[in-house]
């Protein structure tokens, strides 16, 4: 989309004095654009979905933690869950359509973030049906889950054999 | 005796109407993502607002004119209309914001999602507004936004380092995510000093008939309430570094995660002193910015204004705010993100600021308007140094973010 913003732009250029401050706006922005383009690299992708699925997770297990001792009322905590599950399925998504040098490492953080997801899916079931010893379980699911994510990530990025 | 009544209550009413959507959401953001490290840009916003609104009260109590109403009349119509034109649009995702949320809170509170709650906010808001004086508008919402007090109380329970606090107030580079860092320091640049703020305080002042005797209550309004406004600002960053950050919740996105600053400290009445906060500070801040852009237009265009007067008397007037608070709750009641609108908002408003704030500063350096009242050269400098960098941060930063840049 930007690229072809960009070429929007350019093809524009010679069509009367009207359009000479967006030529220069254009110019001037270019290299913001450019930078932007070439920012979204996959390992980028993976770094950034990873860091957000983090502190998501850690997010998910605070709410559990706060229903479980009761400092969170369910209708809140349930919402607030499946949220959070929507977010970590998206992050896997997102790091699942990268396409990096090495797909198995790819899968695994992938296969890490989905394990996440489900047990904050767990979690807000759990929470809705104000079922105490399932919500712990999915608790410990989990942290579990963040071991996971973690171990792939250092993975992910350590350098290939 | 009376005037140090009318200052107290001035001080409580600032301090209570400090804290909105966006000075909550980007103070949390922050402290989630860079702990203590951009209590600098909360104190810069703090500084520049302290100033603004001391000048716009300056103003209105010796020209006995609105900065609106000054600036159409100084500059002519159609410079005018750029200011006016910039004011409407920011007020108006702000105001879409706020009304945001109050949604997000009666979401937290219910269980019911946001988009349900737009409309029935806005109608609130209007049915108050309509019914309402600017006497009740002003100093009892504002007086319940002091409940937003507890996150200074959070602040002190949760022993921070004091020394890494005061370390933050100093300005210094990102050791990572640059492009946020500096989008951060826009956004709470811009929640900081939003131009509705300054221009509600003017008018503010005409509806209760400042004179030149109060330029004395003005001072000390604009200085101790700012102040401790921007105190709370301070103690949402400061929880959110040490309740979320520490904890590892470093990217705040998601508004579910805003009441966790609190729970870790009071329980289940952390819960509810956040949902109460959100509300009363957005609600608080909905009736001030719908009535800011009845204000705007009705001063722009010499109509007859005043929340004081029946509807009936100023029907213009009483039309922009209701247009403004049904069309603002729109894009929140089709399900826009109520915390992604708040930050960009935020930023955005701080690359508006110079389009509003300029033509103010020439008004106020103005001897025909403020004769020997005028600005000193340490309150221009501040407030022109502030709003510029606000600028050049925005411009470069509001790009980055958006194309995704780290």
């Amino acid at each position: 989309m930007v690229a072809g913003f960009i070429f929007m732009i350019s093809s524009d250029c010679n069509e009367g004095k009207m359009v000479g401050p967006v030529i220069r706006l254009s110019r001037a922005c270019l290299p913001l654009l450019l930078l932007a383009l070439t920012s979204c690299s996959s390992s980028d992708t993976a770094e950034q979905q990873t860091e957000l699925a983090s502190s998501t997770a850690q997010a998910a297990a605070m709410v559990t933690d706060a229903w479980l001792s009761g400092a969170a009322p369910s209708c809140y905590a349930s919402s607030a869950l499946l949220s959070f599950a929507e977010t970590l399925a998206d992050a896997a998504r997102q790091v699942q359509s990268a396409s990096p040098s090495d797909p198995a490492r790819r899968d695994a953080l992938s296969t890490a973030l989905s394990r996440l997801s489900n047990a904050a899916n767990q979690a807000a079931s759990a929470v809705k049906t104000e079922h105490h010893a399932q919500a712990d379980q999915a608790q410990q699911e989990l942290r579990a889950a963040q071991g996971d994510l973690a171990k792939a990530y250092s993975e992910y990025f350590a350098p290939q054999r | 005796m009376k005037k140090l009544l009318e200052i107290s209550l001035g001080v409580v009413t600032s301090v209570g109407g400090f804290l909105e959507v966006g000075s909550m959401a980007t103070a949390a953001q922050a402290g989630a993502l860079f702990g203590f490290q951009l209590i600098w840009a909360v104190a810069l916003g703090t500084i520049c607002i302290i100033f603004l609104v001391e000048m716009a009260g300056r103003f209105a109590a010796v020209s006995r004119h609105t900065i609106s109403d000054g600036i159409r009349e100084r500059f002519g119509f159609n410079a005018f209309i750029w200011p006016l034109l910039a004011a409407l649009l920011v007020n108006f995702l702000v105001l879409s914001a706020e009304i945001g949320g109050v949604a997000i809170a009666a979401e937290l509170a219910t269980g019911i999602g946001f988009q349900w709650w737009a409309l029935p906010v806005a109608f609130f808001a209007w049915l108050l507004l309509w019914k309402g004086t600017f006497g009740l508008i002003e100093k009892g919402v504002s007086i319940l936004g002091l409940v937003t007090l507890c996150f200074v109380v959070a602040a002190v329970m949760l022993h921070p380092d004091w020394k890494g606090v005061a370390a933050g107030a100093v300005p210094s580079l990102p050791q990572h995510d640059t492009a946020k860092y500096w989008f951060m320091a826009v956004s709470i640049l811009g929640a900081s000093i939003s131009p509705y703020l300054f221009m509600f305080y003017s008018s503010g002042a005409i509806e209760d008939q400042w004179d030149k005797s109060y330029l004395g209550a003005n001072r000390a309004i604009a200085g101790l309430g700012m102040t401790f406004g921007g105190t709370i600002s301070v103690g949402v960053l400061i929880v959110a570094a040490v309740v979320l950050g520490a904890n590892g919740v470093t990217e705040v996105d998601d508004y579910n995660q805003l009441p966790l600053m609190l729970i870790p400290i009071f329980g289940f009445w952390g819960f509810v002193l956040f949902v109460a906060s959100l509300a009363v500070a957005c609600f608080g801040a909905t009736l001030e910015v719908a009535l800011q852009q009845a204000y705007l237009v009705a001063q722009g265009f010499g109509w007859t204004w005043g929340e004081d007067l029946k509807p009936r008397d100023d029907p213009g007037f009483s039309l922009v705010y209701t247009l403004s608070l049904f069309l603002a709750a729109v894009p929140i009641a089709l399900g826009l993100d109520p915390l992604k609108l708040t930050i960009f908002s935020m930023a955005l408003t701080a690359a508006s600021l110079p389009l509003t704030v300029v033509p103010f500063l020439i008004l106020l350096n103005d001897d025909r308007y403020v004769g020997e009242h005028r600005n000193g050269v340490v309150s221009n400098t501040a407030v022109i140094f502030i709003i510029a960098l606000g600028f050049v941060l925005a411009v470069v930063t509001i790009p980055l973010q958006i194309f995704g840049g780290t």
